[in-house]
């Protein structure tokens, strides 16, 4: 018995001392690091498959838009002689000939025009969802974090622009100004945060009254930086779900407009006029016309969706 | 030192309430939150203000702060009056008053760093300062509510509740507050969690001599904190005194009845202890009684109870005892 103490003793310094030393190690880390909400759902969005095989795909899309021009052996304006009043026989997709896609119904290069056509489309889509995440989400926040009849007032606008028939507002605008890509990304930009607005004027609501907005007026921040610092923040999740869900919608509309023949002119084209123009001359036997740009158009839609899938997924787990 | 540091007079909070489908033209009913409250708070010292649910104790808080609109007086250090101030000169007594939140975890923005929380009053009040010395005073502050200043970086939801709500203390005190407001502070958390928080909270009242004003629904936690204590029923105050009077010779029947409630970690003791209990339900604050807003549950109520409105008077013995009663 009386050799338990000094036993017990030491090994109970030598826990304590044990302790000690992890704390002091633990007290003199460098800073950690740690991992935001953000980290976690970028992890979560890498083990989606679906949606990092959309990211893939339309990263290829997007190099095919900036650098494919290298690779076309024709400019997209340039009539070849040889195979024009015989493109069913001679136009069609060849190596030997350097018109990798086939050429149009007048013998220009085509793979040089859906290069063309995707850079359009692309920016027609990416400008419309910015315009849109932009105004969208100030117009929202505002609206949802003054609230009473300011709110009242800024949301009544928004329902009005609503009732509104897009098409029609877009169609009038082409054919009263005279048809352009600006004044298509005037109508498209016009109309397209509306919804957005919506979303976002919703989503302030519920962050309002939570404390930490609370706390933030009541040591004084000012409205615009609660806004800035701690609405928008918050807001993000949503409004990047919709906006890659929105940039399809756009190419979309783009493209029905084009389909219509009010969109972008001669000499530049989108997927949307390409489409257009294979599907007049599908009965002549030149299906390619037809093929290649509704391949680029459908993957890259698709592509947006499931990206868009796997961002809901990984910013909001819960909500599955 | 006899000048209070917070003189409440008469503080009045009200709001209109529209019922669904109600016409623009239809008056609309108000709701008297908090009826006419006075209190002094003395530098250094710690209110603790108790009530059911719904008794006007969390919007006293905001009334305070001016974060609801009220009527009333709120002198600061007796020369100061805040509820008239435009918001430019309430701005300096905004970074003087700082308030602690009940849901640790909801009071703080999950998409900022520990750092950035803590830092937030400091950069709204002392815009001046570099971005080094930021860094340092958040850190000093840390240290002080027993945060390990190396998780400076991380995000609110890597941390337990009770250090969430140390963070919420950290936020406060880094503009070195006179007063702070802890509404509810210690509710959301365990048992074990809520002494650790009390005591800090009452450390660094010593070191710092910080006045508090504590609210809780938890006598008990209220009895550990405060020096003195005011309870509330319906937007009223009903009684108002140092903490040992009011728990060893509560006078209005009101803190009998809750204090009789308190149950006593002694099982034998517990089962011999009588309580009060009140019938009913606490009245709607839509429509309260008239005269005394408690006579309706009071086991001694009589007519002149719902005549006439029982006035906060203090005790013929002691003044700081004040008992809102007809029966005392």
């Amino acid at each position: 018995m009386p050799g338990l103490t000094p036993k017990y003793g030491t090994k109970y310094m030598l826990i304590r001392k044990n302790s000690l030393q992890s704390l002091a190690d633990t007290m003199s880390e460098p800073e950690i690091r740690g991992r935001s909400l953000w980290a976690d759902a970028r992890k979560r969005f890498i083990h989606n498959k679906a949606a990092v095989a959309g990211l893939a795909v339309l990263i290829l899309v997007s190099v095919f838009a900036s650098f494919g021009g290298w690779l076309a052996q024709y400019p997209n304006d340039e009539i070849d002689f040889m195979v024009i009043g015989q493109v069913a026989e001679l136009g069609g997709p060849s190596f030997a000939n350097g018109h990798y896609f086939g050429t149009d119904d007048l013998g220009r290069d085509l793979f040089a025009r859906v290069v063309q056509g995707t850079q359009i489309s692309l920016m027609v889509g990416i400008v419309g969802a910015a315009i849109a995440v932009v105004a969208g989400t100030l117009y929202g926040a505002i609206a949802g974090y003054v609230g009473g009849q300011v709110d009242n007032v800024m949301m009544r606008i928004v329902d009005m622009l609503m009732a509104i028939p897009y098409m029609f507002v877009i169609i009038l605008l082409l054919v009263m100004f005279g048809r352009s890509i600006s004044m298509l990304f005037v109508g498209i930009g016009l109309l397209s945060w509306l919804d957005m607005s919506r979303i976002v004027r919703g989503q302030t609501l519920s962050l309002k009254n939570k404390e930490f907005i609370e706390a933030a007026q009541a040591t004084g921040v000012s409205s615009i930086n609660i806004i800035l610092r701690h609405i928008l923040p918050n807001l993000l999740g949503v409004v990047a779900v919709y906006a890659t869900l929105l940039v399809p919608l756009m190419i979309l509309t783009e493209s029905f407009i084009s389909f219509l023949g009010l969109g972008v002119q001669e000499p530049n084209t989108s997927w949307g006029a390409l489409i257009s123009e294979g599907a007049g001359t599908m009965q002549y036997g030149t299906l390619w016309q037809l093929a290649f740009p509704l391949f680029f158009f459908v993957i890259t839609l698709f592509s947006f969706f499931f990206i868009g899938d796997g961002l809901r997924d990984a910013l909001d787990p819960k909500d599955r | 030192m006899n000048v209070p540091l917070l003189k409440v007079e008469n503080l009045k909070v009200s709001f209109k309430i529209r019922a669904e489908g109600d016409m623009p033209w239809t008056k609309p009913r108000v709701l008297q939150a908090v009826g006419g409250v006075d209190f002094e708070l003395k530098q250094g010292e710690t209110l603790g203000i108790v009530g059911e649910s719904g008794c006007g104790k969390s919007t006293l808080a905001r009334a305070l702060i001016r974060m609801v609109d009220s009527s009333g007086q709120v002198v600061w250090m007796g020369n100061q009056e805040l509820l008239g101030l435009d918001n430019a000169k309430m701005m300096s007594f905004r970074s003087k008053i700082q308030m602690i939140f009940q849901d640790p975890l909801a009071s703080l923005n999950p998409r900022m760093t520990v750092g950035q929380i803590i830092a937030e009053p400091l950069r709204t009040h002392q815009q001046g300062l570099s971005g080094r010395e930021v860094k340092s005073r958040v850190k000093s502050v840390m240290e002080k509510v027993s945060l390990l200043p190396n998780q400076i970086n991380r995000y609110p939801h890597e941390f337990s509740g009770g250090q969430c709500q140390r963070i919420g203390i950290a936020r406060a005190l880094i503009v070195e507050p006179e007063l702070i407001i802890c509404d509810e502070p210690v509710s959301a958390l365990d048992v074990s969690i809520q002494a650790q928080v009390i005591n800090l909270l009452v450390k660094l009242q010593r070191e710092m001599g910080l006045s508090l004003i504590f609210i809780a629904h938890d006598l008990s936690v209220v009895k550990h904190i405060s020096h003195r204590v005011m309870v509330l029923y319906l937007g009223k105050v009903m009684e108002v005194a140092d903490r040992d009077a009011l728990y060893e010779n509560p006078l209005h029947p009101y803190t009998q009845a809750l204090i009789s409630a308190v149950p006593i970690p002694d099982p034998r003791a517990e089962r011999e202890k009588r309580a009060i209990i009140l019938k009913g339900d606490v009245p709607s604050p839509l429509a309260p009684p008239s005269g005394c807003v408690f006579r309706t549950r009071c086991p001694k109520a009589q007519a002149i109870c719902a005549a006439e409105v029982p006035m906060l008077e203090g005790i013929t013995d002691r003044t700081s005892h004040q008992v809102a009663c007809h029966w005392v």
